[in-house]
């Protein structure tokens, strides 16, 4: 497959059983390599332990815009009810505190959630990814129905084509292969 | 989800059959991949003829003005708060499933989750199209948000009916937001199972790759992802319960005999759960038969969710009690008559309708038989339907047409235009499930392969 204006992106390695692919992931972990991941149908527990994963940072994006969202409702409704646009209904006090909360509650959800959302697909999922070079590979086509697979990058400073090859091998897997990809030429 | 300590040790199968990752796949996206068999066609062209009837009805009151509903003096708030309700109820129970079970690790959950939060979805769709419309004039609908105009007017931030604005509008947000997060894995799926080589399948191909945003199952993805669902099921878990609060709040905030009461909030929740379960089992019940779907949906879900319709049921039966209680306890006249007339007045037969259906019907849930047969439960649902739909037609008529003063009383009647928006509403929602079932996939792909049977590693605990 290998035709002169392809590089390699990864090499490949696919695991048949989520034993074998939790087995993968410590050997890899522990290895010379830095640059791999681990691709699952579905979310393996306690795969990112296997894999020295860092705990996510995503609930800290949830407080700071729940935290917003809070402020932006009372803002909004003190500054309409109690500024802006004061309404007698009953003798009752412009500034009313309690008929504020449902709006509060329901704008901290609003803005937690959306932010979550669009914090987690685009900054730390990275996504958009469809020019990842492992799109429509056999690869990619497996992992995503049944099979578990890992992947060491060919920009890891440690890689090698044949000893990593040899080394995956090793840790099992008995489908290993090379990623490539087309340099795009400026 | 390593942080979370989940036994996996004593693995509990609800995908019948023993399926493996590829079959599912293959059950699951059959319905994607097939032609749609007739029944499928001669279904939306029902449910799309019901559609058109509510929306010619809706063209004619826009037309002509709400003095063809039944709507009347005292009753102002007719059917459009009824089915509003009714609608906004329905969705409680995709919520409940997809978020509060999800917390409490409640694994059967992920065969009908997918399609629980569709229902949420298309349910508060046809909700919202009652409060656009209920005034006669949808195109003044913004007069509802709060926005800087010209007018210099704002919003009563005191109103629950502006907090119903905010709760409904958050609800439907968070609802597709949470919906569509679940889909992200599951349109990979599809991006790479999907033969590009033809034109159609080029086409949709092109549409899961969009959708999929490149989605790789990398498990760095996979580690933020699932810190992020459990997120959104944390905020979604309050919400569905503030949703049907604020709904209640309504009623609750008003001096109206039979409304101004603490009970309505857990009432009202409860009784939305209940009615959402409900259509839950209608949906499910059709849509694993007509797509073979036996193996994913199984019969120990479904038994779960009769059981889950039972207790619903009692409580809202409970709920039934405890107001007649109170009516008779606090002696006050007003109170006590409203709840009489309920009973015993002129729309007694709508309010027996409603203790049959929701208290009387589900206490067959009882018998494990019963709870594991289709049929009963598929009955069972379709009545309880129709008494969460009495409940609520019951709640506004009876405290509207009879309040304190004897002079001001006037009987309700529904008009044939009622009848036909509710019906268009209801062919609204089955529409919308029908092209959902054919769109995308009705299981959680994904989510279901994590809890088939020997999908987990064993040796859970080393290295922990």
């Amino acid at each position: 497959m290998s035709a002169d204006n392809q590089k390699i992106y990864a090499v490949s390695a696919i695991f048949e059983k989520p034993d074998e692919i939790m087995h993968a992931a410590r050997k890899v972990r522990d290895s010379e390599y830095s640059k791999f991941d681990v691709h699952t149908p579905y979310p393996v527990h306690g795969m990112d332990h296997a894999m020295g994963l860092k705990p996510t940072k995503v609930p800290y994006v949830t407080l700071v815009f729940g935290l917003l969202g809070l402020a932006a409702a009372f803002t909004l409704q003190t500054g309409i009810m109690a500024g802006d646009y004061k309404i007698n209904i009953g003798g009752k006090p412009f500034f009313s505190l309690p008929a504020f909360m449902p709006i509060m509650f329901e704008l901290t959800v609003l803005f937690a959630t959306l932010a979550t959302v669009f914090f987690m697909v685009t900054i730390f999922c990275k996504l958009p990814q469809n020019s990842l070079p492992l799109h429509d590979t056999d690869y990619m086509k497996a992992v995503m129905r049944d099979k578990f697979g890992v992947t060491i990058e060919a920009s890891d400073e440690n890689f090698n084509e044949e000893k990593v090859r040899k080394f995956l091998e090793k840790i099992g897997s008995n489908k290993v292969e090379t990623i490539y990809y087309k340099e795009v030429e400026e | 989800m390593s942080s979370e300590p989940i036994d996996f040790s004593k693995p509990t199968v609800w995908v019948g059959g023993g399926m493996t990752s590829a079959q599912l796949d293959d059950a699951i996206a059959a319905p994607m991949e097939k032609f749609p068999p007739s029944r499928w066609f001669i279904a939306i062209s029902i449910t799309l003829g019901m559609l058109m009837t509510g929306v010619i009805s809706i063209l004619i009151t826009a037309y002509y003005g709400v003095g063809m509903w039944g709507n009347n003096n005292p009753v102002f708030w007719g059917f459009p708060i009824i089915n509003f309700v009714f609608w906004i109820g329905i969705g409680h129970a995709g919520t409940l499933i997809s978020a509060v079970l999800f917390l409490f690790r409640q694994w059967w959950r992920n065969s009908i989750a997918r399609a629980a939060e569709a229902m949420t979805v298309f349910a508060v769709v046809c909700a919202m199209v009652f409060p656009v419309i209920h005034t006669g004039r949808p195109w003044l609908a913004h007069y509802l948000l709060p926005y800087p105009s010209e007018r210099n007017l704002w919003t009563n931030f005191t109103s629950p009916l502006e907090w119903d604005v905010f709760a409904v509008s958050t609800y439907g947000t968070v609802s597709f937001v949470f919906w569509y997060v679940g889909l992200i894995p599951d349109f990979g799926i599809m991006r790479d199972r999907t033969d590009g080589s033809t034109f159609l399948g080029a086409v949709k191909k092109t549409i899961y790759s969009f959708f999929s945003w490149g989605w790789s199952n990398s498990n760095r993805h996979w580690q933020h992802y699932e810190r992020a669902y459990l997120i959104l099921a944390g905020f979604a878990t309050p919400l569905v319960f503030s949703v049907h609060t604020i709904v209640s709040f309504d009623f609750a905030t008003s001096v109206i005999p039979g409304w101004h009461t603490t009970i309505f909030p857990p009432y009202f929740v409860a009784g939305a759960v209940f009615s959402g379960f409900a259509m839950v089992v209608t949906v499910m019940t059709i849509v694993r038969w007509v797509f073979h779907l036996e193996d994913v949906i199984t019969i120990d879900t479904l038994e779960k969710v009769c059981k889950v319709l039972m207790a619903t049921g009692l409580m809202v039966g409970y709920a039934y009690g405890i107001e007649f209680f109170i009516a008779w306890y606090g002696q006050n006249p007003a109170e006590s008559f409203v709840f009489f007339n309920r009973a015993f007045g002129p729309n007694s037969a709508g309010y027996w309708t409603m203790v049959i259906c929701n208290v009387i019907s589900p206490q067959l849930f009882w018998f494990k038989k019963c709870r594991r047969s289709i049929a009963v439960m598929f009955i069972v649902a379709i009545f309880v339907n129709i008494g969460m739909w009495y409940e609520r037609y019951t709640i506004v008529v009876s405290s509207l047409s009879r309040d304190y003063l004897p002079s001001s009383w006037d009987a309700f009647n529904f008009t044939r235009y009622d009848v036909a928006i509710l019906i268009g509403s209801f062919g609204l929602f089955f529409t919308l499930v029908l092209l959902f079932t054919r769109t995308l996939p009705v299981v959680a792909m994904a989510e279901i392969k994590g809890v088939a049977e020997n999908n987990q590693p064993s040796h859970h605990g080393d290295e922990h």
